[in-house]
């Protein structure tokens, strides 16, 4: 560590920011608190505040669109900028037939019910499962997916007319220019894809409300809005969904055997208040069967395999250490309760080398 | 964000850049990411109160090394250097870094040995303190002649 305290200069060789330097944090709060004299008075109440009279300032008058895909980013988003400008907001929600048991309903619930947001909802499960059907290739169920979303989202928005803006709820990670890993000149700038193309091509100006934000932040500012905790702190879910926890062709009775399986799972990790431990758990439906025998009958059934893991940033992952009572007893309720699966496997591969979903 | 004091994190590479910004945040204070050739016009939009400097994984003794704008270091305002930052700000004030050391990742030992307003009230003058390495090249001449060193690296 060098110190040169008359020009308020400092430097370690040690990492501060990582929890492998137990003390770093504090150090940190030191430069930044006492040496940087920087108040500490960001809140995510007043970034609320701020961001609501920002979105008055850039909306005005004007008309927001606003994609929702169940997940928290895009709720967040929304419930923001409805308090900004009330009913100048309207919602889309295409539900792609992909998400997890009783999903739907309840983000229809939420923005209908409790926040009284103007919603839009889209049931497109059919068509998406139409042009899905014998897809194999989970490049090719990605692509298939994110191309039909951004063309019945578009039908959408046109039905509706006259909206100049359209919302999203990028994040900062999704912004930040990052200086290239081989530590050469060049700056990486991500595009963000959330909606292809969509603003240019229908000449619409985005609202990106939370693109300063952190995903820890966003929840904090969910929570300030008033968003229930049971949604806030949901783990992240793909946007292809289901589809890719279905290896191998997808087929309305795989997916409803995967969503029941699923339910089980989470609602058992919930029971034993371990679900806040998890960063990720989900279970996927194996293109495999195989024999079992239940009661007097012999059984050629579907596999299920359970996926649970902790990270702190998706980037690494270890699969989550389970007591095997309690694995053994989510086995034995998905096996009697969900039709069709016989057989239940835990994956214990970390990530590297596996990646947390398994397509 | 106007009214709010600000911290500018200058970026060198590292990977773990977006932590400083997590912890910055965590102290109720806000703070952007730029890539260290944006940095001089970020100081001057931003209006920063103070500048932390990333690490990365260069050598400060490459010849295209990122280094921060001079900028940084003459607008009067507190800069924190990290890991290839602190090799990166002694370097550029006159100092002397070396490498060809033996390279240094993991858990380490350091001492504190003269009191610090950086390690105030966290850190105590003789006692040892683990921290996380991870660098090749190391500073072996500090600048200006007022810097001093704190700590010292436990055997």
């Amino acid at each position: 560590m060098i110190a040169d305290d008359k020009r308020k200069f400092y430097a370690t060789q040690f990492h501060l920011e990582v929890v492998h330097t137990p003390h770093g944090a504090a150090i940190l709060r030191n430069f930044v608190r006492k040496i940087a004299r920087c108040a500490g008075d960001w809140t995510m109440r007043a970034f609320k505040d701020e961001a609501i009279e920002k979105i008055r300032r850039q909306v005005g008058k004007g008309k927001v669109i606003c994609g929702l895909s169940g997940g928290v980013d895009s709720a967040v988003a929304a419930v923001l900028i409805h308090e900004a400008i009330g009913d100048q907001l309207t919602c889309v929600f295409v539900d792609h037939g992909l998400l997890r048991l009783g999903e739907a309903e309840k983000v229809v619930a939420l923005f209908r019910g409790v926040y009284n947001i103007p919603l839009v909802h889209v049931d497109a499960s059919t068509t998406f499962l139409k042009a899905l059907d014998g897809v194999e290739d989970p490049e090719q169920k990605r692509k298939t997916i994110g191309k039909l979303f951004i063309d019945v989202f578009e039908a959408e928005a046109k039905k509706i007319g006259g909206a100049e803006f359209l919302a999203q709820g990028t994040l900062y990670p999704d912004v930040i220019e990052s200086v290239s890993f081989t530590g050469g000149p060049s700056v990486t700038i991500k595009s963000h894809h959330n909606v292809g193309g969509l603003p240019e091509r229908m000449h619409m100006k985005l609202v990106e409300p939370l693109r300063e934000l952190f995903k820890d932040e966003v929840r904090a500012l969910g929570r300030e809005l008033g968003l229930p905790d049971v949604f806030v702190g949901r783990h992240p879910f793909p946007g292809p969904g289901l589809a890719i926890r279905c290896p191998g062709a997808i087929t309305q009775e795989k997916l409803d055997i995967l969503r029941l399986a699923d339910d089980v799972f989470i609602e058992e990790i919930r029971r034993a208040g371990l679900y806040d431990d998890i960063w990720q758990a989900f279970a996927v439906l194996l293109p495999v069967r195989t024999v079992g025998v239940m009661g007097d009958y012999r059984t050629y059934d579907y596999v299920v395999g359970l996926r649970a893991v902790t990270s702190t940033d998706g980037m690494t992952a270890d699969f989550y250490p389970f007591d095997m009572a309690f694995i053994g007893a989510v086995a034995t309720r998905i096996i009697n309760e969900v039709k069709g699966v016989n057989r239940v496997v835990y994956d214990v591969t970390s990530k590297p080398p596996g990646t947390i979903e398994w397509e | 964000m106007a009214s709010h004091d600000k911290i500018l994190i200058v970026d060198l590479g590292s990977q773990v850049t977006q932590l400083i910004a997590r912890r910055v945040r965590e102290e109720g204070v806000y703070c952007e990411i730029v890539p260290f050739q944006k940095a001089e016009a970020a100081l001057r939009e931003m209006q920063p109160k103070g500048v932390i400097l990333s690490g990365g994984p260069a050598s400060v003794l490459d010849k295209d090394a990122p280094l921060a704008p001079m900028a940084v270091y003459q607008a009067g305002l507190p800069v924190l250097g990290i890991c290839y930052g602190e090799q990166a700000m002694a370097q550029q004030l006159g100092g002397k870094v070396e490498g060809g050391h033996h390279r240094e990742f993991g858990r380490a030992e350091v001492e504190l040995t003269k009191t610090s307003p950086l390690t105030e009230g966290v850190w105590e003058v003789g006692q040892r303190y683990p921290v996380w390495m991870s660098h090749g090249d190391r500073v072996t001449k500090d600048s200006p002649p007022s810097a001093h060193r704190p700590t010292r690296r436990s055997p």
